[in-house]
């Protein structure tokens, strides 16, 4: 019998007998003539202690680790895959006797599967799940997650405030929702230069005279972002208001820019 | 598990399950459909539509149980379009009584590439596997038929051989491993006529 190639730590070699697993299923060798030989005997034991587990992998007995490795050895393993395949026809001959046998199957059928499912974008396969895992590991880079719907003026307004964002969660409009915070964000941000520009003046003033209304200079240009356009745009065609739930028409996608820069 | 392991994302759980259910699903649609290189392709195509739709199994009901009515609605599709191509092999359809009849008792027609060498093969298979049944310790054997045939679990089989977990785990892997070696020369035997 040919033994699958499984690392030296897993539960299907002989000499990881420390696992559980391992001395659970590490049968004895009692009426087994092929066990009595040094190498071979060694190597029917390790097959025999992968052929255990697979046993047991087709009854749901395997849990954790060592499920995980019955999986990985037998993806290895052909020989272990077609003792798979062969212990299946067992039990569908108990149960069905001739009938069950009487059908030719392809052998390889599992890997034409493998081989279209291979090609299979995860997220088209499984949507919101793949999704999930692909913002659970950007958090864990460090990567900030965008915010769910019901979180876009929360997250925005604490984006302002300098907190970080309590949740992060994942909607299926998610870039629709992005526009929409950062058109609440743009809209704050323009809001906030508005009233600096009232309050703030006089701090660069040099003659330090009193602040007044700041007014367009002919020497001051007005810009222009039309991006900042389009995220307003965006912005009141979903709900109207800006992220801090007052009308935002009466805000202008405007900046000054000063002659020092 | 190797259900969550695929929705997990791990593709080589699903290969496991292909090969776990493909012949009960083959033998489903060949109830269906008479040519078995259709057979193959809804079949093939019943397991990509399992994997696709995998996130939606709720796990309320048995895996094979939700398989089943995938690979029921893709032969019947299959059909359908079968129908509406003019080039249509006669050969490739089972004849139907009733069209709604979502029962397939157990067909006992000839696929298209079964021969009287394969029906005998196939009858000596299982015949293989009475005598190795029959020729098996009481316990094993036993163990086995509360596994296999009546679908004990391993706690329910401890209690009614009355002996720990682990000797139940260690008498159907015995006996599966017996069972599997006396017909494993006669599966090789049949590797060239696609066994």
């Amino acid at each position: 019998m040919v033994t699958g190639l499984v690392p030296a730590n897993s539960p299907f070699t002989h000499t990881h007998s420390s696992h559980p697993e391992s001395k659970a299923m590490n049968i004895s060798n009692q009426g087994n003539e092929a066990r009595q030989a040094s190498e071979p005997g060694q190597v029917d034991d390790e097959a025999r202690i992968g052929q255990q587990a697979l046993s047991a992998l087709i009854d749901g007995r395997l849990r954790g680790a060592v499920f995980a490795d019955a999986v990985e050895a037998m993806h290895r393993s052909p020989q272990m895959r077609a003792d798979w395949q062969v212990y299946h026809l067992v039990g569908d001959l108990l149960r069905q006797g001739e009938a069950a046998g009487r059908l030719p199957v392809s052998d390889g059928l599992a890997a034409r599967v493998a081989a279209r499912l291979a090609v299979e974008p995860l997220q088209a396969a499984y949507g919101p799940i793949s999704v999930a895992t692909e913002i659970e590991a950007k958090t864990k880079a460090g990567i900030k997650a965008a915010p769910g719907p019901w979180a876009a003026p929360i997250e925005a307004a604490q984006a302002v405030a300098g907190n970080p964002a309590q949740s992060v969660r994942h909607a299926a409009n998610d870039p629709l929702w992005r526009w929409r915070a950062l058109a609440g964000v743009a809209t704050l941000t323009a809001f906030a230069a508005v009233g600096w520009n009232l309050l703030g003046g006089a701090a660069t003033t040099s003659t330090g005279a009193v602040p007044v209304l700041a007014q367009a200079e002919p020497s001051r240009q007005m810009l222009r972002d039309p991006r900042l356009d389009e995220l307003l745009a965006a912005h009141e065609q979903s709900a109207g208001i800006s992220a801090l739930q007052m009308p935002a028409g009466f805000l202008r996608n405007a900046t000054f820019e000063g002659r020092g820069r | 598990m190797l259900v969550e392991r695929t929705v997990a994302g791990d593709q080589r759980a699903f290969e496991l399950l292909v090969i776990k259910y493909q012949r009960r699903i083959q033998r489903l649609i060949g109830r269906m459909v008479r040519d078995v290189d259709l057979v193959e392709d809804i079949a093939q195509e019943t397991f990509i539509r399992a994997y696709r739709a995998l996130h939606q199994f709720r796990g309320d009901a048995q895996f094979y149980t939700w398989l089943y009515r995938i690979a029921v609605n893709t032969a019947k599709k299959a059909l359908v379009d079968l129908k509406r191509n003019p080039v249509l092999s006669e050969n490739a359809l089972r004849e139907r009584d009733d069209d709604d009849n979502e029962t397939f008792g157990i067909g006992n027609d000839l696929i298209s590439d079964e021969t009287p060498e394969t029906l005998y093969a196939a009858k000596e298979i299982a015949e293989t596997v009475t005598a190795a049944m029959q020729d098996l310790p009481q316990e094993l054997r036993q163990a086995l038929t509360l596994r296999e045939i009546d679908g004990l679990s391993y706690e329910e089989i401890a209690e009614v051989m009355r002996c720990p977990i682990g000797t139940v785990r260690s008498r159907i892997f015995r006996a599966r491993e017996a069972v599997s070696t006396r017909i494993r020369p006669l599966l090789e035997n049949q590797a060239g006529k696609r066994w």
